[in-house]
């Protein structure tokens, strides 16, 4: 978990540090101060651009999200019904959201995501629509001939997983998932050493590794720690760590040796961090497992000066969203993760930094439009949300699909072609992280294939114009 | 060009170097030194040493084949005869031995290959003639093993046993490969006659040897199960374990003293992991579960009832050395895994209605259980197209068409365990002790088009599509090295090389998915059986769950009735695994988890790695301290007067560890650090905790090589 100062490149650090306030400057490590003092002039340093987090809340499984977001008028509505059959939900099992998309459409969220309707309707909140992995744009026609190159493994859960972390469909060796080369990218504003930027709640995952930077992965609740080092004798804690220091030949006793060893200190560098941080008062159901690693996020936000951090990146999971065989736990699960969010926006604000983190949704794919009977089964684009102050909210970004089957979207049983590829979506948010257009490539290499950053901004908006 | 001059001079030297590490050998403590050739001079130490004064090392002579008790046994590179153009050599060979002269180079400063002679087929004299480029030469000669077979064992080694060096089942005729053999025959009382005439004496294995292999085979190598190893040797213990009875779940979890619950089953799993003797038929389990995955945990109809769990496991233990399709048919047919992939109640299409079969099963039979997503070569390694391009063993054309075989299937019989009449019977039943029944009614009827241009008729019943598919998967050539893989990592290596994958692989089709043939394959392998040195990239990082059965097997006190029960929970939230606890179907880890860091920028999969959190790797750290000082669950650990004598050296405590807990191979560091602090304390049950906490959570006790 250490991060390593790596040699600044003078243009990647200007355009990096766009972001880092002014005021900051004193909380930043000593070698990073004389490098902004050298390099950087007043008028390139952007106020505002304080501290910023991106929480990434990983949906496994594959959320049925044309359940989640719905039309809900008369026409648009009827059409949903007709194409998803006995999966489909009664108009009253959503709440209108009172907003149009441009076909004359309105559209509304499942009735159990009270928070997040309300955190859309005071602009908090945002919609993407039919996102999914792309290799290049393609189109239905394409597809029927086979000449369009489609993502590696797709409907498969292991390879979308992996692409939607990697942002790379085109290989199925990725060794490196988009937030961790944002980190590379990103991590030069943060104090050096302890613990790693990104920081996992919901174990090892691609999206947070980078081609330098690791993950912090721990449990929501714990600090991890060796719990019997506190033996008077320091005999048995000197025999530990001289084993977790030998030099192994061995390639799998170091590498376990060198985890174990990271684990050790960034567990003392969490600990650390956390004592004397007041305790929240916003609260988080502890029966929520969403909303106790949520919490855990906002407890580590909290210590973001402690733990001498400008930039971070957290990663939380909920299983449980491959619906094949019934979708009766989908609405409970859509309220849970509502009532998560809800709470973790209370206690961002709590915070101050309302404005300052970001959280968006991932999941491995959208479902078939046509039931499997009670179910339904893996396909391609999906509906996400986004969710803070900083986000052009009350909006349904990208384009809403017609769900009538068999229209020019539909490769199949309602397997929706996505309409915005995950590089536009994860472009926004790394760019609002202050990544620069010139190094956005490094981050998101196919972006390219969709979108000029350079020529025209954002792809999508998320942030406003 | 230059003109062939005259000869003026010519050296001659002799390499008695291996060309290449003896990895193709029969060499089980990994010393370069094939165990034929050390029982051939068991006295001798196989090193630097000279013992016969020839002037080549007794290392040498091993490489060389020839005798190192005997001065004029030696290999010695003679010069026949020169003519203008060219120059005769002359040797002894021995058979199985292959040969290479070779020439000084100035120019590059390097020995430049002139000659590879072909491996010796007899004892001869044997001449050969070179090009006399210059006037003035140095050459020499280099000898050393080839395994043109590759089946783990030299031409040398083969040659003595009378085998052939180009089939590797020469020796059995197709029921084992000759490494296998070769163990075997090496274990046999009676000894071995060598094809030149000499015999060895029988050779058991060593205790170290034992635990390594108990590492691979077992929940974890104890006293007991070591003496039984050197006793019989690694192949008749293998073949006792494969007669012994089988030690079900639904036995053990009722010998378990614990009273019933919806945790009982995961009772009767740790029971029967701790002390259950057909301990490989467990290990096998275990790792066929870790491919079948089905999530048994509470809260759900199959969690909350043990005896549907089982139902599910047993059968996993009873045909795990069988055939890999009644297997394969046992998990499509059951209600639990139909629970957890959605085929059970499975419809078919209804068009008014816009509903489609479920996909699920469809999808994950192909991609996990069988064939993988890549069309692949019998090594394991992905087809690619002219182009470039790897090819996909199914589109998703494939899933919807395989979706329709799958359906119809419902439960057999209606709760009260009577008969179900109907698939609307069987659907409203809640029996998931009893195998799924295809019904007709709602099996999709016509063609069903599969992958490779497999085609499911129309006009079958549901069960004769449903069996016809299941063969067709077990007839896919992705079978064999696909689930060899998987099942290679769980037992000896998460890299394997693809000669080895290649050889279980293909003891897997003359097998014919026999999984007896393929567990056989797997351990009597070159490359599992080879202690491997160094900074060796085979081997695993080993299960945490099976770091933790091993130290209760060596240590806790396994002979109190009643009293075996296993925190599954806390072993779950801690370690990050428990049999029959994966969130997803895709097991705790991914065979092709990359972990960050130097196994990533070498290619190395690591899929234990993948469960490795910060916590996780404190809270195991944590747990295993604990279970160090106090056992798990009521069960203690046991700590013998023989212990608490032994602990008064500590070089000796050291020693007993070394052998029970890290197979001998204990490195100096782990070794250096656990003598030093032993200086520290006197008290002797404190020296054995003190010790035992730092060697489990030790790299040497996690990391299997």
């Amino acid at each position: 978990m250490r991060e390593k100062q790596e040699n600044l490149n003078r243009r990647t650090f200007l355009g990096e540090s766009s972001c880092a306030a002014v005021g900051s400057i004193g909380a930043l490590s000593t070698m990073l101060n004389l490098k902004l003092m050298s390099s950087l002039s007043a008028e390139e340093v952007n106020p505002g651009g304080d501290y910023k987090a991106l929480v990434c809340v990983y949906l496994a499984g594959g959320n049925d999200s044309f359940n989640m977001l719905a039309p809900v008028d008369e026409v648009g509505f009827d059409e949903y019904s007709v194409a998803r059959g006995s999966i489909g939900l009664a108009v009253d099992q959503f709440t209108p959201l009172n907003y149009a998309i441009p076909d004359g459409r309105s559209l509304g969220i499942h009735s159990e995501m009270a928070e997040l309707a309300a955190l859309f309707q005071s602009g908090k909140a945002a919609f993407v629509a039919n996102v999914g992995t792309l290799v290049e744009p393609t189109d239905l026609s394409a597809i029927l001939n086979q000449t369009a190159k489609l993502p590696l493994g797709l409907y498969s859960h292991s390879d979308q997983e992996i692409h939607w972390q990697s942002s790379l469909p085109d290989t199925r060796t990725s060794s490196s998932g988009w937030g961790g080369r944002m980190a590379d990218l990103l991590r030069d504003l943060n104090e050096d050493g302890g613990v790693s930027m990104n920081v996992s709640l919901a174990g090892t995952n691609l999206f947070q590794v980078g081609d330098s930077t690791s993950v912090f992965a721990k449990n929501p609740g714990d600090i991890p720690g060796i719990t019997n080092w506190n033996d008077p004798n320091p005999a048995k804690r000197n025999a530990v760590q001289s084993i977790l220091e030998a030099e192994y030949e061995n390639v799998f006793k170091k590498a376990l040796a060198a985890r174990t060893r990271d684990a050790i200190e960034a567990g003392e560098a969490y600990r650390t961090a956390l004592q004397g941080i007041p305790a929240l008062a916003s609260t988080f159901d502890s029966q929520n497992p969403l909303s106790l690693q949520l919490k855990d996020v906002a407890e580590t936000i909290a210590a973001r000066e402690n733990l001498g951090k400008k930039r971070q990146t957290f990663f939380v999971r909920v299983g449980g969203w491959d619906h094949h065989g019934s979708l009766n736990s989908h609405p409970a699960m859509l309220g849970a993760l509502s009532q998560a969010i809800g709470e973790f926006q209370v206690a961002m604000s709590e915070l101050c930094v309302e404005d300052q983190v970001t959280l968006f949704t991932a999941s491995d794919f959208g479902r078939t439009l046509s039931p499997n009977g009670g179910g339904s089964d893996h396909a391609w684009g999906g509906n996400q949300f986004i969710v803070g102050g900083a986000v052009e909210g009350g909006k349904v970004h990208g384009i809403y699909p017609e769900l009538a089957l068999g229209n020019n979207l539909d490769v199949g049983r309602g397997r929706m072609i996505p309409t915005t590829s995950v590089d536009e979506y994860f472009a926004d948010l790394a760019l609002w992280m202050g990544v620069s257009p010139q190094n956005i490539s490094s981050v998101l290499p196919n972006l390219s294939r969709f979108h000029s950053v350079v020529d025209s901004g954002a792809p999508i908006g998320l942030f406003g114009a | 060009m230059k003109e062939s001059k005259k000869v003026l001079a010519i050296v001659l030297a002799t390499a008695l170097v291996g060309f290449q590490p003896l990895s193709g050998a029969i060499d089980y403590d990994g010393d370069g030194v094939s165990e034929l050739w050390a029982q051939l001079y068991p006295q001798l130490a196989h090193d630097q040493r000279d013992s016969d004064a020839d002037g080549q090392s007794n290392f040498a002579e091993s490489v060389a084949g020839t005798d190192p008790t005997n001065p004029s046994s030696r290999l010695e590179l003679k010069l026949h005869s020169l003519s203008v153009n060219t120059i005769t050599f002359e040797w002894q060979t021995i058979i199985g031995k292959t040969y290479w002269i070779q020439r000084w180079s100035p120019q590059s400063g390097e020995w430049e290959a002139l000659v590879t002679s072909p491996t010796a087929t007899i004892s001869e004299i044997r001449q050969v003639v070179v090009p006399a480029v210059e006037p003035v030469g140095v050459y020499r000669m280099s000898v050393g093993d080839v395994d043109q077979d590759a089946d783990g064992l030299t031409a040398w080694e083969e040659a003595l046993f009378g085998w052939s060096d180009s089939d590797p089942f020469s020796a059995s005729g197709g029921e084992m490969s000759d490494f296998s053999f070769a163990s075997k025959s090496l274990e046999a009382p009676e000894g071995i006659l060598l094809t030149d005439g000499r015999s060895i004496p029988q050779r058991l294995p060593t205790a170290s040897e034992a635990a390594r292999f108990l590492v691979q085979a077992s929940f974890g190598p104890n006293e007991e199960e070591i003496e039984k190893v050197t006793n019989l040797g690694f192949s008749a213990w293998f073949e006792g374990q494969l007669s012994m009875p089988t030690t079900t779940t639904q036995a053990s979890m009722f010998s378990t003293g614990q009273p019933f619950s919806a945790g009982l089953w995961r009772h009767g799993w740790w029971r029967s992991a701790l002390i259950a003797p057909d301990q490989m038929r467990q290990r096998m389990a275990y790792a066929l579960s870790q491919i079948f995955v089905v999530n048994t945990e509470s809260g759900t109809v199959i969690g909350d009832n043990v005896t549907t769990q089982a139902r599910y496991y047993d059968p996993l233990l009873t045909e795990g050395f069988g055939s890999f399709r009644d297997l394969l048919e046992h998990v499509s047919y059951s209600p639990a895994m139909g629970f957890s992939l959605s085929h059970l109640n499975n419809r078919k299409s209804d068009p008014a209605l816009g509903q489609f079969p479920d996909e699920n099963f469809a999808r994950e039979i192909m991609q996990l259980f069988t064939i993988g997503l890549w069309k692949l070569n019998p090594d394991g390694s992905r087809q690619i197209t002219d182009g470039g391009l790897f090819i996909p063993t199914y589109d998703n054309s494939v899933i919807t068409e395989m979706a329709k075989v799958f359906t119809g299937m419902s439960h057999s019989r209606v709760n009260s365990g009577e008969i179900a009449t109907s698939f609307y019977q069987g659907a409203q039943g809640n029996d998931y002790q009893y195998p799924m029944k295809v019904w007709d009614e709602e099996h999709e009827p016509g063609i069903k088009v599969l992958f490779d241009g497999v085609i499911v008729p129309e006009g079958q019943s549901g069960e004769e599509d449903v069996q016809q598919t299941l063969d067709a998967l077990c007839a896919h050539p992705n079978v064999a090295p696909f689930v060899s893989r998987l099942l290679i990592q769980r037992f000896t290596s998460s890299n394997p090389s693809s000669e080895y994958l290649t050889r279980v692989s293909r003891a897997w089709e003359m097998g014919e998915g026999n999984l007896e043939h393929v567990m056989r394959a797997i351990l009597f392998d070159s490359e599992a059986r080879t202690m491997s040195h160094g900074g060796g990239i085979r081997g695993k990082v080993r299960e945490p769950l099976i770091r933790m059965t091993h130290f209760m097997r060596a240590f806790g006190e396994l002979d109190e009735p009643g009293k075996f029960g296993v925190f599954a929970n806390k072993l779950k939230s801690d370690m990050g695994q428990f049999p029959m606890s994966s969130p997803t179907v895709f097991n705790f880890y991914l065979p092709d988890y990359l972990p960050q860091g130097e196994l990533q920028s070498e290619g190395l999969f690591c899929p234990e790695l993948q469960i490795a959190t910060a916590s996780s790797l404190l809270a195991t750290h944590n747990l295993f301290a604990g279970t160090v000082n106090s056992g798990h669950w009521v069960r203690g650990v046991d700590y013998t007067q023989e212990l608490i004598l032994l602990a008064e050296d500590n070089d000796s405590l050291l020693d007993h560890f070394d052998r029970l807990m890290t197979y001998g191979a204990m490195s100096g560091e782990t070794r250096a650090a656990a003598r030093s602090m032993l200086e520290v304390f006197s008290n002797p049950d404190t020296k054995i905790r003190q010790a035992l906490q730092m060697i489990i959570n030790s790299p040497d006790f996690s990391i299997l090589r």
